[in-house]
């Protein structure tokens, strides 16, 4: 009996000893998996951080807008394209490399992001089209093709005359989606056109479209500005035989003489706000900068008085300072002084000529031209320090303005013969022709946001 | 039957205790990290200066300050954060308590014994608490810490025993591969701005020319499926990492971590 219970005791122990051998293998066995499921990565070195990306470029799909067919679809998809295309930031994928098949609406569901991954597109950009009786109704929707996310979605409508505006709002819609940040197709230049034998002034949509002249006088026009709000424009005219200041009013399409005093009128520069005009006048027999009243066209400061010429005034944006050209210190070369007046420091030391400031919107750089055999655009801190070529070896390039962002400047340029425009991004490292034609295209000025 | 009730007794009683020690061990090893912290050496580099063939990426106008007011041309660095608290309140960390003579001869008395454990009881409580307060003020735990070093690399004593590379090597070795792999990383802004802390690390095995021995693959997840694209793409995209050194002609396993908040 003893034994048989010993031999029961044995049995038993032996039976959870198993047991306990298969809980422990079992447990093995798992801890194993969790390890597989990991990838061994175990064996890595070490993890780098990879920091800032490169320049950004997304490729984005862009089809043809459903709705409207046509001619009139194509051109709307013309300048949503032309305007992505401009910023340096996007890859288009063409529609033709679409796989999508007829009919496939804008909304989710209504298509396959399954579609758009097989063509390499990171966004898709769905627009619509169609014909109201307001007009156009223009509708965008942006998607992040991996996850398959809305990243918003913008309907709008717009006078059936309007399509390229409304093709405007809608890139700059596309932009705010993908990138966060607003878009410039909204923005105009003016700029002076030789196209008829005589410089007159002209605005036109900032992709190099829709050119409409501004002055028609037959006679020489200069240095259009545009004022804050993007509703007039100063510049400098020789219709009545001497160079005298203008502004063009273009909501009300009038053009209206603000100063015509004996001798050099030129240079019209808007302060921030719109209430003053900085300008060169020659009555006291030296070129020097003055302050008048925009309205009025009264004086009311005198800001220099230096040997030699000092001219094309631009403002600081927050209307404390302005940079310009003096040849005080010999040659031209751009200084920055108190928007009163008052002690100027020099900041361009680029070259032995120096001119065409224009002061970014961020108020930390100043663009400017320097001569160095050709002339070429560079920016420069306020300070004078950091100077940072934009254009190098590609004929000459002058007149720079910046976008209403500041990450873009835009200039005149012979590079491709002809005088045409040209943008840059504030680094240098990417630029695009706007201008098309024949050329004839100088003293460009980009234009703040718009709503017209 | 009753003459077997204590032999079953005892066997479902050794059996249940040695199951459970099983079970025990296996959830240990389960609650500890499948890739393990200790194990890697974490190398932080510096983030290069931004790529001069970049888009700018200039921060977005902000209003004008009040007319008058001069624009300071340049502006000086942005005073450091504040210390970040914490969301959950720890009692402040005493400081460790000096042997004291009544300690020393505790060993004797059990009553003395049990203060001597307490003591240490706390002092590792302490010790665990730190650490844990330490870890949620660090965004994303040692590499950040690790930035604070003078080289940004980690010592080895931070990166705890883990493989033998030599820093100085890796950092070199990620400078080179940043310059070349960064070119084909194009994060959407849009959804980093939504989530900058979106971080994927991508695993890529490289012989000692640099070409990737494997397919790379994501090693820890940024839980963005968009985000963990574009990591793996740039990476993808790279024909040919940097040579390793001299010192690893087999080549090596690193881990790639591409953050969104470097895109902003």
């Amino acid at each position: 009996m003893k034994n048989t219970k010993i031999q029961r005791f044995l049995i038993a122990g032996a039976a959870s000893i198993g047991l306990c051998l298969w809980g422990a293998a079992l447990s093995a066995r798992v801890w194993a998996q969790g390890v597989g499921a990991a990838g061994g990565d175990g064996d890595t070195v070490g993890v780098i951080d990879m920091g800032a990306p490169g320049k950004q470029s997304i490729s984005i799909a862009l089809p043809l807008p459903v709705g409207l067919g046509g001619s009139q679809a194509r051109d709307f998809w013309q300048v949503i394209q032309r305007d992505l295309e401009m910023t340096g930031y996007f890859r288009i994928v063409p529609p033709e490399a679409s796989v999508e098949a007829p009919g496939a609406g804008l909304r989710p569901g209504e298509f396959l992001f399954s579609d758009w991954r097989t063509v390499g597109a990171m966004v898709l950009a769905k627009t619509g089209l169609v014909a109201s009786p307001e007009g156009l109704r223009a509708e965008v929707w942006v998607y992040d093709v991996r996850s398959g996310e809305k990243l918003g979605a913008k309907a709008f409508t717009a006078p059936a005359n309007a399509g390229r505006s409304a093709a405007h709002r809608l890139a700059n819609e596309i932009m705010y989606f993908v990138t966060g940040k607003r878009g410039f197709f909204d923005t105009k230049v003016t700029f002076v056109g030789n196209f008829t034998g005589n410089k007159e002034i002209y605005v036109m949509d900032i992709d190099g479209y829709g050119r409409r002249q501004v002055t028609k006088n037959g006679t020489i026009n200069l240095k259009p500005r545009w004022n804050p709000a993007g509703t007039a424009i100063a510049f400098t005219s020789y219709a009545a035989g001497n160079p005298d200041l203008y502004v063009a009013d273009l909501s009300r399409g009038q053009i209206r003489r603000v100063s015509s005093r004996a001798g050099i009128n030129t240079g019209g520069a808007f302060s921030p706000d719109g209430s003053l005009l900085a300008i060169t006048l020659t009555v006291s027999g030296d070129a020097e900068l003055y302050l008048l009243d925009a309205a009025t066209g009264s004086q009311l400061a005198r800001l220099t008085d230096s040997p030699g010429i000092d001219t094309s005034p631009t403002w600081s944006p927050d209307g404390s300072r302005i940079a310009f050209v003096s040849e005080r210190g010999g040659g031209p070369q751009v200084y920055v002084m108190p928007s009163g007046g008052g002690p100027a420091s020099r900041v361009s030391f680029a070259g032995s000529h120096c001119t065409d400031p224009a002061w970014s919107p961020a108020g930390d750089r100043i663009a400017f031209v320097a001569r160095d055999g050709r002339f070429d655009v560079f920016t420069v801190g306020t300070d004078g320090k950091g100077a940072e070529r934009i254009t190098q070896g590609q004929g000459d390039n002058e007149d720079p303005s910046w976008s209403p962002d500041g990450n873009y400047v835009l200039f005149s340029s012979t590079r491709a013969g002809g005088n045409h425009l040209w943008l840059s991004s504030s680094d240098g490292s990417y630029q695009l022709q706007v201008s098309s034609g024949g050329g004839g295209y100088s003293n460009p000025h980009w234009s703040p946001h718009l709503s017209w | 039957m009753s003459g077997l009730s204590w032999e079953i007794g005892a066997s479902a009683l050794v059996h249940v205790v040695m199951f459970t020690g099983a079970m025990l061990m296996r959830w240990e090893d389960d609650a500890k990290p499948l890739v393990r912290p200790q194990e890697v050496i974490m190398v932080d580099l510096p983030g290069p200066a931004k790529s001069k063939t970049a888009i700018p990426q200039k921060a977005e106008r902000t209003v004008d300050a009040v007319k008058g007011a001069p624009t300071p041309p340049d502006p000086t660095p942005p005073a450091p954060a504040p210390p970040k608290q914490s969301d959950l309140s720890f009692e402040t960390p005493k400081a460790p308590p000096t042997p004291s003579k009544s300690a020393a001869t505790a060993q004797a008395a059990p009553k003395e014994d049990a203060k001597a454990a307490k003591l240490r009881e706390e002092m590792l409580a302490d010790m665990r608490r730190r650490q844990l307060l330490q870890d949620m003020e660090a965004p994303v735990g040692r590499e950040d810490r690790a930035k604070a070093s003078p080289d940004g690399t980690m010592s080895p004593d931070q990166a705890g025993s883990g493989k033998s590379a030599n820093p100085s090597e890796l950092a070199k070795w990620g400078a080179e591969a940043r310059r070349r792999v960064n070119p084909n990383w194009h994060p959407i802004t849009a959804i980093c701005q939504q989530n900058p802390s979106l971080t994927a690390v991508i695993r890529v095995s490289v012989d000692g020319s640099g070409m990737q021995k494997e397919p790379p693959r994501v090693m820890e997840s940024s839980g963005n499926a968009s985000a963990d694209s574009w990591a793996m793409e740039a990476v993808e995209a790279t024909k040919q990492l940097p040579a390793t050194p001299g010192t690893h002609p087999e080549g090596w396993v690193v881990g790639l971590k591409f953050s969104c908040k470097e895109a902003l």
